[in-house]
C-alpha cells in the first residue's frame, strides 16, 4: 500500500510529486475493496430480492443492538482518526500517539463484540459451517447467515489489518521515525484506508441487520 | 522528433552493468529490471502452457481418446487455460513491455511505486508456482472458468489450490494497474501533456483501469467457490438456496474485461508498431486514444454474451448482443486507422512490421467472428463449439501473443543493447503467421460443422481437419521457439544496437541502449508531439 512504509523517492522530483503518488495509489487499492465488497453486496441484494421472505426470517435473528454499537465504535473511531490527522498537521506528537491509540482501541473493541456476537450466534445455532441452522428452516435463510458470514468475516480482516498497520505507525511515531509533518503522508493514506473500512461497514450494517427486520 | 545521431554519448553504466549478482536482481526496484523478471517468468509459464496445448492436439489427431485419459484431457486443457490467461497473457505486455517503456516514454527515471512493482513480480511468481504445484500434484479438471456446479460439487482435482493460485495472482495484476495509473498521472515530464504520450500508453492507462476495478470481482467469486467446498455454504448451489447462473455472472464481470486486459496493451503495442514502420505520425491519434477508453469502458457491459444460452433473460441477452456489437466500433477504428497511416508512407519491412501485419490480419478475422457470436441466433448454433476456440484464439494468441513478439523484436535493442538476426526474425514471423492460421481456421470450419470444445474423442469425420489443425501447432510451436533461441543467441553475438536502431519517434529512443539506471540525465523537456516525424513524412531506411 502506497506510502505506509518509507518511500523510495529517487523517482521523484517533490514532496508534492510523492504525495500525490500516494494518495492516487491509495485511493486505486481503496477502489479495489470497494469493487470486491460491492460484488458481495450484490450478492446479498441478489437473494434479498429474490428470496424477500426467507431473508427476513433469518434478519429477524441477528443481534442488530450489538451490530448498532458496533456501527457507534467504528464511527467514532473514524472522527478520533481524523482528529489524529489535524493532530498530525500541527505536529502535536503526543497528542496524535494518544489520538490513534484511542483510535485503535475503539476497533480492537469492535472486534471484540464482534467475537462475542459470533459466540452467541454459534450457541443459537445460527451460523453456517460449525452448528445445523437449526431455527432456520429455509435454505435460503441459510444462505443468507452463510453471507453474513463471509462479509462480516472478511470486514473483521480488513479491521485487524487497520488495527497491526495502526500499531505499526504508532510504534514508529514512538520511536520518533515518523517526523510530522513532513510524512504527514504516511498517517493520511492510512486514514484513507480506516475510514474506507468504516464506509464499507455503514453499507453492510443495513443490508444485512436492518432491511426486512420485522417490526 | 527523429534523434540523428546514432550514438548517445553517455558516461554513466547501463542498467544492466550498474550492479551485478543475484541479490541486485531480485531486490531491484528498478522497472526496467523487474521487466526482465517479468519476462523469465511469462517466458516460463508460456512454455508450460504450450506443453499443455501439444498434448490436446496430440490427443486429437485421431478420432479416439487414444493420448490422454478423458480426465487427463480435461486437466490438460484447464492447465492450458488456467497458465496462458493468468500467467503469461495477463502479465506480459503490462509487465514486461509496460514496465520497461512507459516511464521510458513519459521521461521518467523509474515507476511511481518501485516496491509495489517488485511486490507485483514475487505475487505473480509465488502464485504460479503454488498453482503449478496444485497441477502437477493432479491438477484440476474444471476448465479455467471454475463454473459451478462442476467446480464446487463435482470437481476431484485440487480446485482450492488452483484457486488460490489465481487468488495470489490477482493482487500481482491489481499492483501493476494501480502502479501504470499512477505513475502517469504523476511522473509524465514537464510538457508531456495527455495528447502527447504515445499510444501505447494510452492503451495500457485503459488496460489498468480495467485491471484494478474488474481483479476484485474475481477474488471474491472465487472466495464464495471455496467458501461453497470447504464450509458449504452454497451460494452458487440450488439446493442450499444459491444460484449457479449467478457464478457465471459474477466470473464473466471480470472475465470479459479480462479479454480486454490481453487485447488492448496488444493494440498499443501495434500503434508504435505501425507508425516506427511508416515513419509517419499516426492516423487519427485522439481516436484511436479515446478508442482504448472506450474499449475499456464498454467490456465492462458486455459479460452476458458469454451466457446466451445458460438460461438468461431473453431481453438481457438482446441487450448484451447489442452492446457486443457496439465493441466493433472502437476495433475497427483503430484497425482502420493503423492501415491508413500505412497510406503513401515507405514502409520499412523488418520484423516488426510483419508481426504488426500478422496482427492486423488475425485481428480483423477474430474480430469479425466475434460479431457472429456476438449475434444472438448464430451464437446458439455454435455455442461451446470449436468456433468459438477459433475466434478467441485469434484474439487472444493471434493478435495478442504477435504484438507481444513484435514489441519484444521492436525494442529488444532497447532492453538488451544487442541487435536480433533480422533474416531470422522474418523467418519466425512469417512461420507465426502460417502455423497460426493452419492451426486454428480449420477450427472454425469444424465448430460451424459442429464438433464440440472440451471433449477428448470425436466423430471420425472431423479427422481430416483436426489433423490440419495438429500439424499447425507443430509449426506453430517452432514459430514460437525459434525467437527463443535467436533472441538469447543475439545476447551473447549479436551486434551492439545503437540508441535509435530505427530511427523511430519516441523518448525511449533518445536515451542508450540499454538505458541507464535513471533513464535520463536530466528530466527530459517536451515540446514535440508525439509520433513527431518530419512532415514529408514518407523517408524510409537509409
Amino acid at each position: 500500500m502506497a506510502g505506509i512504509k518509507a518511500p523510495v523517492s529517487e523517482q521523484f522530483h517533490s514532496a508534492g510529486q510523492r504525495r500525490e503518488g500516494a494518495y492516487l495509489g491509495m485511493w486505486l487499492f481503496l477502489s479495489t475493496e470497494f469493487m470486491m465488497f460491492g460484488g458481495l453486496l450484490c450478492i446479498i441484494w441478489y437473494y434479498r430480492l429474490a428470496h424477500e421472505m426467507q431473508v427476513s426470517k433469518a434478519v429477524e435473528h441477528l443481534h442488530y443492538g450489538l451490530g448498532g454499537f458496533n456501527s457507534a465504535l467504528l464511527l467514532t473511531s473514524s472522527f478520533i482518526m481524523s482528529l489524529a490527522i489535524q493532530a498530525a498537521r500541527k505536529a502535536k506528537m503526543a497528542h496524535l500517539r494518544s489520538l490513534l491509540l484511542v483510535s485503535v482501541g475503539l476497533a480492537c473493541a469492535f472486534l471484540a463484540l464482534k467475537g462475542y456476537e459470533y459466540h452467541s450466534e454459534y450457541q443459537e445455532g445460527l451460523l453456517p459451517v460449525l452448528t445445523s441452522q437449526a431455527p432456520l428452516k429455509e435454505p435460503a435463510a441459510r444462505l443468507f447467515m452463510g453471507l453474513y458470514l463471509i462479509s462480516t468475516a472478511l470486514h473483521a480482516m480488513h479491521i485487524l489489518v487497520a488495527i497491526l498497520l495502526g500499531a505499526g505507525i504508532w510504534l514508529r511515531l514512538r520511536l520518533g521515525r515518523l517526523p510530522m509533518p513532513e510524512r504527514l503522508t504516511v498517517i493520511e493514506t492510512f486514514a484513507f484506508y480506516w475510514h474506507a473500512v468504516d464506509v464499507i461497514w455503514i453499507f453492510l450494517f443495513p443490508s444485512l441487520y436492518l432491511i426486512g427486520r420485522p417490526v | 522528433m527523429i534523434s540523428e545521431t546514432s550514438h548517445v554519448a553517455s558516461t554513466e553504466p547501463s542498467y544492466l552493468e550498474v550492479e551485478h549478482g543475484l541479490k541486485s536482481w531480485l531486490l531491484t526496484t528498478d522497472h526496467k529490471r523487474i521487466a526482465i523478471l517479468f519476462m523469465i517468468a511469462v517466458t516460463f509459464f508460456f512454455f508450460v502452457g504450450s506443453l499443455a496445448a501439444g498434448a490436446i492436439r496430440i490427443e486429437l489427431i485421431t478420432p479416439q481418446g487414444d493420448f490422454l485419459t478423458p480426465d487427463g484431457y480435461n486437466r490438460s486443457f484447464t492447465l492450458h487455460g488456467v497458465i496462458m490467461v493468468w500467467f503469461f497473457l495477463i502479465p506480459s505486455i503490462p509487465s514486461v513491455l509496460g514496465n520497461f517503456l512507459i516511464p521510458l516514454m513519459i521521461g521518467a527515471k523509474d515507476m511511481a511505486l518501485p516496491r509495489m512493482n517488485l511486490a507485483s513480480w514475487y505475487l505473480l511468481a509465488g502464485g504460479g508456482l503454488f498453482t503449478m504445484t496444485a497441477l502437477i500434484a493432479g491438477g484440476v479438471d474444471t476448465g479455467w472458468t471454475f463454473y459451478t456446479p462442476l467446480s464446487t460439487m463435482f470437481s476431484h482435482g485440487h480446485v482450492v489450490a488452483v484457486i488460490a493460485g489465481v487468488f495470489i495472482t490477482g493482487f500481482s495484476s491489481i499492483f501493476t494497474g494501480i502502479n501504470i495509473i499512477v505513475t502517469v498521472h504523476t511522473l509524465r515530464a514537464p510538457g508531456m501533456t495527455w495528447f502527447r504520450l504515445p499510444l501505447f500508453v494510452w492503451s495500457l492507462y485503459a488496460t489498468s483501469v480495467i485491471l484494478v476495478l474488474a481483479t476484485p470481482v474475481l477474488a471474491i467469486t472465487l472466495l464464495l467457490v471455496v467458501a461453497e467446498r470447504f464450509f458449504g455454504i452454497g451460494v452458487f448451489d440450488p439446493r442450499l438456496g444459491g444460484d449457479p447462473l449467478l457464478f457465471q455472472h459474477l466470473f464473466w464481470f471480470y472475465s470479459h474485461p479480462a479479454v480486454y486486459i490481453m487485447l488492448l496493451p496488444g493494440m498499443g503495442v501495434i500503434s508504435e508498431l505501425v507508425t516506427a514502420s511508416a515513419h509517419k505520425r499516426i492516423f487519427g491519434y485522439s481516436f484511436v486514444a479515446f478508442s482504448s477508453v472506450a474499449i475499456a469502458i464498454l467490456g465492462f457491459m458486455v459479460w452476458g454474451h458469454h451466457m446466451f444460452v445458460a438460461g438468461q433473460s431473453m431481453y438481457a441477452s438482446m441487450l448484451f448482443s447489442l452492446l457486443s456489437f457496439l465493441i466493433a466500433i472502437p476495433s475497427a477504428i483503430k484497425s482502420y486507422n493503423w492501415t491508413a497511416t500505412y497510406f503513401k508512407s515507405r514502409l520499412t519491412i523488418n520484423a516488426p512490421f510483419l508481426y504488426t501485419l500478422t496482427f492486423i490480419t488475425l485481428f480483423l478475422l477474430g474480430g469479425t467472428s466475434g460479431l457472429f457470436v456476438a449475434l444472438l441466433a448464430a451464437d446458439v448454433h455454435v455455442h461451446d463449439t470449436y468456433f468459438v476456440v477459433a475466434h478467441f484464439h485469434y484474439i487472444m494468441v493471434g493478435a495478442a501473443v504477435s504484438a507481444y513478439f513484435g514489441g519484444l523484436h521492436f525494442w529488444w535493442p532497447k532492453i538488451t543493447g544487442k541487435m536480433y538476426p533480422e533474416l531470422w526474425g522474418r523467418v519466425a514471423a512469417v512461420t507465426m503467421f502460417i502455423g497460426f492460421n493452419l492451426t486454428f481456421f480449420p477450427q472454425f470450419i469444424l465448430g460451424y460443422l459442429g464438433m464440440p470444445r472440451r471433449y477428448h474423442s470425436y466423430s471420425p469425420e472431423y479427422q481430416f481437419l483436426n489433423d490440419v489443425s495438429s500439424s499447425g501447432a507443430a509449426v506453430l510451436a517452432v514459430a514460437y521457439a525459434l525467437p527463443f533461441f535467436y533472441l538469447t543467441w543475439s545476447l551473447f553475438k549479436g551486434p551492439q544496437a545503437i540508441a535509435n536502431p530505427w530511427q523511430a519517434a519516441g523518448l525511449e529512443w533518445s536515451v542508450p541502449s540499454p538505458p541507464p539506471k535513471h533513464n535520463f540525465p536530466n528530466v527530459p523537456v517536451v515540446d514535440f508531439e508525439a509520433y513527431d516525424y518530419p512532415p514529408e513524412a514518407t523517408r524510409g531506411r537509409n
